[in-house]
């Protein structure tokens, strides 16, 4: 022990010497130029729930806003489903270890669906899929009524257009727009597993339209942890688009999230009114996952309290 | 405006007032962020990319970052991580690009070492350590041994959880020992 500490002194004194070069206060050119980034960029005032205090925000969506605020809740519209990847559903009957250090998933898996196409409730196993086919995420189903309409979705719909659906997308890089529009073509952000640079990157993202550009105004990054991994919650309460045509955008529709090659999009952008919520957990050292949270209609709170269960429930197992 | 800066120091305006300040579009609490923090940011970068001029690079890329964000900043108190924190993610952007242009480097080898090494040969043993870590482990290292950083500090960072950072900070000295030949 006293060992270890001995060397982690002399390590950090050497570290410290190393990077001593550095340390000297920065040019005259050097402040200059920092102090003219910030002439040209506009600085971003506040992040908590600016869309209160937008004149593009209608009522509607300060309602959605605000019963969303009271949410812990991993949800997402069906349009969210990634193009590609083979993600799959399986109820599964064995119990699965939590928290960090899991490195065994579930071994019994069942098939999957009942008569009616809703999903027993108890522990289910979803697989993430290419890239990284041999993740695995549990979550339990708390209650009846959860179905998967597809690949990749578990949804469950109230009717008058209370619908939720979770999905679980795995990364290891993604490439995050600049604006969902020219999402092929404009600036594009490769990252690597950092939760922070990747939610403060994606937070950024703007709505382009030949007069102006929007930022999409998500809320302030919200700590978290899922399965005892460390993650970020943003929310963003969807606003009409300047120009709700994306007939003029790349692969004439908008996107979030491409793939990491930048040319395919994972996640496709939500419908206006639609609250949005990502949610980015780092269960391994070289992987994210999002969790895309967004909810449509009037939120039930007996649906609320499943949704939030679900999530609390989930599982990585990382490969 | 070094003139303003010297008298806001004088008066003990806080980093609150300061980031205020900033947000309102002050050039003056600019230029106090940039001449505070620069160097604590590119010392981190420094041991990132493991070359001077690239660590400044990485420290001018991070500002227009840290501006356009600043508002998301909620505790002014941590200004200072943040702000090590964007560079050091430029900083091993930087590193990554490099190192796919880069033909591997060959380590020195360490034979006949004295007792005694001298500064200059530990500083190139380091160096040739640092350089076989991934550009993520040496920014860990300098998180937290040449900025300081706790270990919620280490996690926001990192996007790890604190003890999963404590678990691969260990890991990384066990490594960073045997490549020293300190035993």
């Amino acid at each position: 022990m006293t060992e270890t500490s001995n060397f982690e002194d002399r390590f950090a004194a050497q570290l410290r010497a190393y990077a001593a070069p550095a340390a000297r206060p920065p040019s005259r050119e050097a402040v200059a130029s920092a102090v003219e980034a910030a002439r040209n960029v506009r600085v971003q005032r506040r992040l908590w729930w600016p869309a209160w205090g937008s004149n593009r925000t209608n009522t509607s969506a300060k309602l959605l806003a605000a019963a969303a605020a009271v949410l812990v809740v991993a949800v997402v519209g069906s349009q969210f489903l990634p193009r590609s990847g083979g993600v799959g559903v399986q109820p599964t009957t064995a119990p699965s270890p939590t928290g960090p250090g899991s490195s065994e998933a579930p071994a019994s898996l069942t098939p999957s669906r009942s008569g009616d196409g809703s999903l027993p409730v108890g522990q289910h196993l979803i697989e993430p899929g290419r890239p990284h086919g041999e993740d695995r995420v549990t979550v339990t189903i708390p209650a009846p009524g959860w179905f998967a309409p597809d690949e990749g979705s578990l949804t469950k719909d109230l009717g008058g257009g209370n619908r939720v659906t979770v999905v679980v997308v795995p990364g290891d890089y993604y490439t995050v727009p600049r604006s969902i529009c020219n999402w092929q073509t404009d600036e594009q952000k490769r990252f690597p597993p950092s939760v922070e640079a990747f939610v403060d990157f994606l937070a950024e993202q703007t709505y382009d339209t030949p007069d102006e550009s929007l930022t999409r105004e998500f809320s302030a990054p919200e700590d978290l942890t899922i399965d005892g991994y460390f993650g970020q919650r943003i929310m963003n309460a969807v606003q009409e688009y300047p120009d709700s045509d994306p007939s003029a955008c790349d692969e004439q529709r908008f996107c979030t999230l491409q793939d990491r090659d930048g040319f395919g999009c994972v996640l496709s952008h939500p419908e206006p009114g639609t609250l949005d919520t990502i949610w980015v957990v780092h269960p391994g050292e070289n992987r994210l996952y999002f969790l895309v949270v967004a909810s449509t209609g009037r939120p039930d709170p007996e649906l609320r309290a499943e949704m939030n269960a679900m999530v609390n429930s989930m599982t990585f197992y990382v490969d | 405006m070094s003139i303003a800066i010297a008298s806001d120091t004088a008066l003990g305006i806080s980093h609150e007032e300061r980031l205020q300040r900033a947000l309102a579009g002050d050039e003056g609490a600019f230029a106090w962020i940039v001449e505070t923090y620069s160097s604590d940011m590119a010392r981190v970068c420094l041991v990132v990319v493991g070359d001077l001029e690239l660590a400044d690079e990485a420290v001018a890329a991070a500002w227009p970052i840290a501006w356009r964000t600043l508002g998301r900043l909620r505790d002014p108190e941590r200004l200072r991580s943040w702000l090590i924190s964007i560079a050091a993610n430029q900083a091993r952007q930087m590193a990554r690009a490099r190192r796919r242009r880069m033909v591997r480097e060959i380590a020195v080898p360490v034979t006949d070492q004295p007792a005694h090494v001298s500064d200059r040969d530990s500083e190139i043993d380091l160096k040739n350590a640092l350089s076989r870590l991934s550009p993520d482990d040496r920014a860990l290292l300098a998180f937290r041994y040449v900025a300081g950083f706790d270990s919620n500090e280490l996690a926001r960072a990192t996007g790890l959880s604190p003890s999963g950072t404590r678990a691969r900070l260990a890991r990384l000295l066990d490594r960073m020992r045997m490549e020293l030949g300190d035993d």
